[in-house]
């Protein structure tokens, strides 16, 4: 059991951490109209550029899957060196060739630091704290995002360096691997699997282990979770700036504001999210925040009145965002550590980030306002808000096991001992 | 009920096939061009002329120069084309705002384009979010009946993945 001041320095790493890789995933999509005037662009060539870095996912869920391999410590540092390396590369950026390249190398290193920040938190705070834990670390990624447009507010488009100042500000991690890194610690739990004689026999490598009879239902079911929620949460996500500018006629600088005033509610939204989990268990907690995510969700892309517009969105981020924190300990809780960074990749890089690039196509193609079906971006949302959250409620109700108070060291001894007898 | 969730299932799928033509959403697209910057495209949405017209320096502007967007109802000409309203509000300077004629490009390959074809400057105000598509009402419906289906679906095969495994 890890004291007090270790883990309060790992929780400090961990979201800086993740704080970083929010604000690197936030960035390109802020200052890309700055970068195509810069680099010469047209629109189609923003589109490529997002749909090429968004593929970045593939190789991430490669490299996420190795925790179980090289170990947690040295994926984290991995994973922090490359997206800052990443975005080192991406502030040099020539042409938009490079940048483009650039950008999909910080993807791979991204999505595999979430995952393994996540693991971390799981196998190394107390059963009681976990809750907490994951709500403070998940937290982080929507502060990140938060913190780009406080830059731009402060006027660092202005600097000299233009965009790129963004991308040089995303340097600081590497201070973060200095300091942080004499202390850190490979988990417990990790150490512990690998130097039982027993875990010998159980496979560490191959990509399909989480798809073995054991583990095969609450795969698919977390998946399947995570697919649905993220279908429409990403696509809220995406599409809430158009809808508020061109369908309510929000101004640029007041949906900024609302984003961000939405965006400080909805960090507590995970916050509160953890507590929730520790105190009512993760299941009732994500049921509780998706019925709020359908409720709220759904009436963001309804509402018309710039007044009422600011609380709706605050609780609809609140409640879609924050259910992270649990879908997050759906990945990995259920799992043995000897398998646990295998199974959470195929969760989040095969089944959430599919859903994530789906849904903001989906709801772009039904609310096109020239040829989409609806013609509208607001009710586009909003039905697809409807036919997917309920589903995510469904099988998590179902199928997805109550983790709550999991003891990690038991699974352990099951795992080996379950391999031992087979 | 299996029949029930096929009928289901083609009427979502119909629906979200069919598609429209709205020409208000053309003025959107190439005000929201305007907007861009120097890497806007305009002259995908509309005459050359006609952009001369609204914004001649549209492209040395800094993106994100117009702060509100306003498109109205397409309304029927004299003529029988399609008229919309418009208003921009820059974050520097006055309003602009007009009445703008659809007309219809041939591309390259034959095929047709709604554009921009002409513009008559006055003093037109356009309320934020005055026009915009939506869904019928039948469509919440649909979509509702979506949502059961596809969470009856999802369950299923869990419960399908679940019971294999555990004869294995």
């Amino acid at each position: 059991m890890r004291d007090a001041r270790y883990l309060r320095r790992l929780l400090v790493l961990l979201s800086s951490a993740t704080f970083f890789e929010g604000y690197d995933n936030y960035v390109l999509a802020f200052v890309l109209a700055l970068v195509l005037g810069d680099l010469g662009g047209t629109e189609t060539d923003a589109g490529w550029i997002r749909a090429i870095t968004l593929l970045g996912a593939i190789p991430a869920f490669l490299l996420s899957a190795q925790a179980d391999r090289i170990g947690r410590k040295r994926l984290l540092l991995i994973t922090i060196i490359g997206y800052t390396l990443a975005g080192a590369l991406t502030a040099l950026s020539p042409n938009l060739a490079w940048l483009t390249v650039a950008q999909f190398l910080a993807q791979v290193f991204l999505g595999a630091e979430w995952a393994v920040a996540i693991t971390i938190v799981v196998e190394e705070f107390p059963r009681e704290h976990r809750g907490r834990a994951l709500g403070i670390v998940t937290s982080m990624n929507t502060l990140g995002g938060i913190f780009v447009g406080v830059l731009a507010f402060a006027g660092l488009t202005s600097s000299p360096l233009g965009w790129r100042a963004f991308y040089v500000v995303g340097l600081l991690p590497l201070i973060l691997i200095a300091i942080g890194r004499r202390g850190l610690e490979e988990t417990e739990r990790y150490v512990a699997v690998r130097t039982d004689a027993r875990s010998e026999r159980l496979d560490h490598t191959s990509l399909l282990e989480p798809w073995r009879p054991d583990f095969r239902t609450t795969v698919l079911a977390v998946g399947l979770v995570t697919f649905f929620r993220f279908f429409a949460v990403s696509a809220g996500a995406f599409w809430w700036a158009y809808y508020a500018q061109q369908e309510v006629g929000l101004s640029l600088s007041t949906s900024g504001l609302y984003l961000a005033a939405a965006g400080l509610i909805g960090a507590a939204g995970f916050l509160i999210g953890g507590r929730l989990m520790d105190r009512v268990g993760r299941k009732n907690a994500f049921l509780i925040y998706m019925a709020g995510a359908l409720v709220f969700g759904t009436w963001t892309f309804q509402v018309t009145d710039h007044v009422v517009m600011l609380p709706v969105l605050c609780a609809g981020i609140f409640f879609s965002l924050g259910s992270v924190a649990m879908t997050s300990a759906f990945s990995t809780e259920p799992f043995p550590t000897y398998v646990r960074s295998r199974a959470s990749a195929w969760c989040r890089n095969a089944f959430e980030i599919p859903g994530g690039v789906l849904g903001a196509l989906t709801v772009g193609a039904l609310g096109d306002h020239v040829n989409g079906s609806i013609g509208s971006i607001g009710d586009a949302m909003s039905l697809v808000t409807i036919a997917t959250i309920p589903a995510a409620m469904l099988v998590a109700r179902r199928y997805v096991p109550e983790t709550n108070g999991e003891d990690m060291v038991a699974m352990d001894e099951d795992a080996a001992l379950h391999e031992v007898r087979t | 009920m299996k029949r029930l969730a096929l009928v289901l299932i083609l009427l979502v799928s119909l629906a979200a096939c069919a598609s429209a033509d709205r020409p208000e959403g053309t003025v959107e697209r190439w005000l929201g061009s305007l907007n861009q910057g120097s890497a806007g495209r305009p002259d995908r949405y509309a005459d050359d002329a006609v952009t001369a017209t609204v914004a001649p320096s549209w492209d040395t502007e800094e993106p994100g120069w117009i702060d509100t967007i306003s498109v109205g109802a397409a309304t029927d000409g004299a003529a029988g084309d399609r008229l919309v309203a418009f208003e921009i509000v820059p974050t520097e300077g006055d309003a602009v705002s007009g009445t703008v004629t659809l007309g219809t490009r041939i591309l390259e390959d034959g095929s047709t384009q709604p554009v921009v074809s002409d513009v008559e400057l006055g003093n037109v105000s356009v309320p934020p979010g005055a026009w915009q598509g939506g869904a019928k009402r039948s469509s919440w419906l649909i979509a509702s009946g979506f949502g059961v289906l596809i969470a009856l679906a999802a369950t299923a095969l869990v419960g399908a993945v679940d019971r294999a495994a555990r004869r294995t």
